[in-house]
């Protein structure tokens, strides 16, 4: 795995990549390109890394000045309900609630130090940046109500599935940084967006988008899609898996 | 050891889950109940989706029920011809429950409509059973003998018409209540992922009078019959089976039996039934405090649809 990142590190300094009218530009590369849920699956932190350089047929050769980093990682999006509880008749029980469409179901943002000191809530706001801006894009009820927001955010964030880390990311030079995260056992399978945004002076200069993939290997894989693809026939196995156990045991036992 | 259950996406540990298994597998031999209604809640509780654990659970349940059937079949305890009935029945049951169990899914009233059946259910049959084993102990403490019920005493329920003679039970009664008994137990068994022994043995001894020794082997071949139609229909359905998880539960489940089943030895009938009657109140009661105390989180979130991202 690290081998290969190596590898794709300096591939991926060959590939120039053009942001006219940046000065800047970042080169970067992770650790892996796919992460893989196997049955002993248990969470796995992924790397990620990038130097800042200048623009190509720009005149001076090294990059000054003080840069921050802030990576933005989304998972794959899909529908989403909230739901309040309510006391009726005596019983607590699900009155109102509110859909969220094509909502990520993972969203992590990662600096190099505190976010209110490398920029302003200006810029997080107008590029979206926070977990908090994620629901305004989502919601599909007409007649919104803004508490269901904020509370999705604090549930999304409770799971470990949205959240904001500002020490995950390292210099370890002028240019050279790296960044790692940490992906929870219940980590949702997809494909995954990685934003870099390079911010100078608190703001924006130049950005760049990369994807991971984390699916299912093996048996996990085997299983999963074998339940969605044949579920019928998925379901007899089942109940032969079942029979079959019982029948073992009872003649293992014979009581 | 953690394992990942691909199915309910997300990562428990091996010896938990077999644990669980083990140790409802043992109070399952010990009273000679399936115990879908102690490991559904307890798979809740322990964060796997509910839906996830229903209808695992219903495999689990139908592993359990086989190695019992086998031999009560060995002693010839099953009247096959009423399990006849109560099978056709109980699959008709059993669609019409995974069709409930999809549409409450879909309106966000599946943990509700869970949580209430268990309530209902099993605080109704623990009262009733704790009244009649204190009943049983008191009168074996002062001594008096019960004349036994016997089998062919009628009530309303057998002049109903459609008449069958069911010949190894020793009846000739009205196909209707076999009919309806075989059709709820199928309903409420998958709607709430319990093969529903502990409320068919109750049926099948007070309303239809089947004898004793036939009673639990023709219940049990029931319970296997709705809970493999369950598996089938919820696979179908909502693909939440997650075989790793029930393969997990049937291993433990099925070694943990046996120890039960000699344990049981050594108690008596009537405690046996009032240590049950104290177990079923006791999820009933964890049930109805989640309905009735003001939940320390008013807000959930689930995902729409059928689960399950890219893969």
């Amino acid at each position: 795995m690290k081998r290969f990142s190596i590898f794709f590190f300096s591939a991926v300094f060959l590939l120039a990549f053009n942001n006219a009218g940046f000065s800047q530009r970042l080169v970067n590369a992770l650790s892996d390109k796919q992460i893989s849920i196997d049955s002993s699956f248990a969470g796995e932190t992924i790397s990620f890394f990038g130097n800042i350089e200048p623009e190509i047929g720009e005149r001076e050769k090294v990059i000054e000045g003080t840069f921050n980093i802030i990576m933005v990682i989304t998972g794959p999006s899909i529908d989403r309900v909230v739901r309040e509880k309510s006391n009726k008749f005596i019983i607590w029980l699900n009155s109102n609630s509110q859909v969220y469409e094509k909502f990520p179901s993972y969203y992590w943002v990662l600096s190099d130090a505190s976010l209110d000191d490398i920029t302003t809530p200006e810029v997080l706001e107008e590029y979206s940046l926070l977990p908090k801006h994620q629901p305004q894009k989502f919601s599909k009820n007409a007649n919104k109500d803004n508490r269901f927001d904020k509370e999705l955010v604090r549930l999304m964030k409770e799971e470990g599935y949205f959240g904001i880390n500002e020490n995950a990311i390292d210099f370890h030079s002028n240019s050279f940084y790296s960044g790692r995260l940490e992906l929870p056992a219940n980590v949702p399978v997809g494909s995954y967006l990685v934003q870099t945004y390079l911010l100078k002076d608190g703001e924006v200069i130049s950005q760049k988008a990369q994807g991971f993939f984390i699916r299912k290997t093996g048996f996990e894989r085997f299983l999963g899609n074998f339940a969605k693809q044949s579920p019928l026939l998925y379901g007899v196995f089942a109940v032969i898996l079942a029979l079959f156990t019982g029948w073992l045991g009872g003649v293992a036992f014979r009581r | 050891m953690q394992i990942y259950l691909p199915i309910a996406e997300l990562s428990l540990n091996l010896f938990f889950l077999v644990g669980i298994g083990g140790a409802v597998g043992f109070l399952s031999g010990l009273f000679g109940i399936g115990g879908g209604f102690l490991l559904t809640p307890l798979l809740i509780f322990s964060g796997i989706p509910a839906p996830v654990a229903v209808a695992s659970v219903s495999g689990q349940v139908a592993a359990a029920s086989t190695s019992g059937a086998l031999s009560y079949f060995r002693r010839g305890g099953i009247d096959f011809h009423l399990a006849l009935y109560l099978v056709l029945s109980g699959i008709i049951g059993a669609f019409l429950g995974v069709a409930a169990f999809s549409a409450l899914r879909a309106a966000g009233h599946l943990e509700l409509v869970i949580s209430l059946g268990y309530l209902v259910f099993l605080g109704f049959i623990g009262v009733a059973m704790i009244i009649e084993s204190i009943r049983a102990i008191l009168r074996s403490r002062r001594g008096v003998v019960r004349p036994a019920k016997l089998p062919g005493q009628h009530n309303w329920v057998h002049g109903l018409p459609l008449r069958i003679r069911f010949k190894r039970s020793k009846l000739y009664i009205s196909v209707l209540p076999v009919l309806f008994i075989g059709a709820s137990i199928g309903f409420l068994g998958a709607l709430l992922g319990i093969g529903g022994g502990f409320i068919l043995v109750p049926a099948l001894v007070y309303i239809l009078r089947v004898p004793g020794n036939l009673v639990i082997g023709t219940s049990l071949v029931q319970v296997i019959a709705i809970m493999a139609a369950a598996t089938i229909l919820h696979s179908v359905n909502s693909q939440s089976v997650d075989i790793l998880l029930a393969f997990c539960l049937m291993v433990g489940g099925v070694i943990g039996a046996q120890f039960g089943a000699s344990a049981g030895k050594y108690l008596r009938g009537e405690q046996l039934r009032a240590l049950l009657a104290l177990l079923v109140l006791g999820v009933a009661i964890r049930f109805a405090l989640v309905l009735l105390l003001e939940p320390a989180d008013l807000f959930s979130t689930a995902v729409l649809g059928i689960q399950g991202l890219a893969q």
